[in-house]
């Protein structure tokens, strides 16, 4: 292989793993929260703070990732 | 997971939020990395995470297991356990190795760290036998499912000469074809030797990005958190034949292959540490990816800023006859800082 395609070659790797690492992070992130909701309505619900139908609201929050992702400066 | 509606009040969210933040911030991060002095453990611990350990070149480091709590960059608290390589310790007996096993047990993310210049397995993988042969078979699959090996000190490798590539204010390091070829060929020798005797053992994982569905055996797919699951080791043949079945998966298969390569890399140089990174990434469980998140930096960390570059090199060219220096790479680099070209 020619020494400049071997560089460029190179060079786009670098990129792809740059932009790889950084989509696995916002990915991993969203994953991470709907776990953790999960785990922390199960105990907000045990512990009576909350009732069923409020822990099925936030289950099914369309803002709880975005907010929570912002909040832990995720995104 | 249902359908998506925007009512969560407030004092909801506030309760969520709460519990989340007590739960992350309960929890320890913890990195421990493996290896024998001299691999450069802490300077890629530092490379990775913006840390500053102590890095001795010549004083040889502790033989007992050490706990240094660290403040990041981010200031965050990261707990590095550095463990030497087992044969280095006086003490290597039994108590030594369960207190060994039981750090890597409860590690988030577990770094083995081998000099890439060096020539014997042995001392290594005697290491991971002797660890290996205490634990119960759900707790091998735990430490493979977290451990990392890597190649450290790429940039000792030469000649040929590393390639500075100059893009704008900003270096990045790469092997000659040469070097790359060596450091591809010993990492490959090294999955053979650490990862495939265990490949049974093995659960790789990455983010479903593209509706990944397969019917495959060895493929999982959890739907509500978006995530991919391999069981077993993905070598390159089953590589090949999954990305020419499955074209349009052909990304998803990279990841879960590169989950369980040997990352060759270099901390001075920066090399290769966003794929040392990703990898790392696809091995955290969910807790610890939070706080794996917080950690991190979102700078790229696979270059440098070109005016920190003067001292990565170090040639200078000297005549003792004339007692002249002929060529030092630190004077010309300098000459070239004030060109607005380079390269």
């Amino acid at each position: 292989m020619d020494f400049d395609d071997y560089l460029k070659g190179q060079l786009a790797k670098t990129d792809n793993n740059n932009q790889n690492l950084n989509l696995a992070r916002q990915q991993y992130a969203e994953s991470a929260i709907m776990a953790l909701v999960e785990v922390a309505i199960i105990w907000l619900e045990k512990k009576e703070k909350i009732d069923s139908q409020t822990a099925n609201i936030i289950r099914n929050s369309a803002n709880i990732i975005d907010n929570l992702g912002k909040l832990f400066g995720w995104f | 997971m249902g359908i998506k509606e925007p009512n969560l009040t407030e004092d909801q969210f506030k309760l969520v939020q709460d519990e989340l933040r007590t739960r992350v911030n309960e929890r320890q991060f913890r990195v421990s990395i493996v290896g024998q002095t001299g691999v450069g453990k802490s300077s890629l611990i530092n490379a990775l995470f913006g840390t500053k350990l102590k890095t001795d070149p010549v004083k040889p480091c502790t033989k007992d297991i050490e706990e240094i709590p660290i403040e990041t960059k981010q200031k965050n608290t990261l707990f590095f356990y550095d463990l030497p390589g087992i044969g280095e310790s006086d003490e290597a007996d039994e108590e030594y190795l369960q207190k060994y096993r039981e750090h890597l047990q409860s590690s988030d993310v577990i770094l083995w760290a081998i000099h890439a210049d060096n020539r014997s397995v042995v001392f290594d993988l005697q290491s991971l036998k002797k660890i290996m042969e205490g634990y119960t078979q759900e707790q091998k699959a735990v430490l493979m499912s977290k451990l990392t090996f890597i190649l450290t000190k790429a940039d000792v490798l030469h000649p040929p000469s590393w390639i500075a590539a100059k893009i704008g204010n900003i270096v990045k390091f790469l092997p000659s074809p040469e070097t790359n070829s060596t450091l591809e060929q010993k990492a490959l020798y090294y999955q053979k030797t650490f990862i495939e005797p265990y490949g049974s053992l093995i659960v790789s994982k990455t983010y479903n990005d593209c509706n990944f569905s397969i019917q495959e055996d060895g493929f999982q797919c959890d739907r509500d958190l978006k995530l991919i699951y391999y069981k077993g080791y993905m070598n390159a043949e089953k590589f090949k034949s999954y990305q020419q079945q499955y074209p349009q998966y052909q990304k998803i298969f990279e990841r879960l292959y590169d989950n369980y390569q040997v990352i060759p890399c270099s901390a001075v140089f920066r090399y290769n540490l966003n794929k040392l990174m990703l990898v790392i990434l696809n091995k955290l469980g969910h807790e610890a990816t939070i706080q794996f998140q917080k950690l991190i930096a979102s700078d790229a960390l696979d270059q440098i800023p070109f005016d920190q570059t003067e001292n990565l090199c170090n040639l200078l060219v000297y005549d003792p006859k004339t007692k002249n220096t002929l060529f030092e790479f630190r004077r010309w680099l300098n000459v070239q800082k004030t060109k607005t070209t380079w390269f």
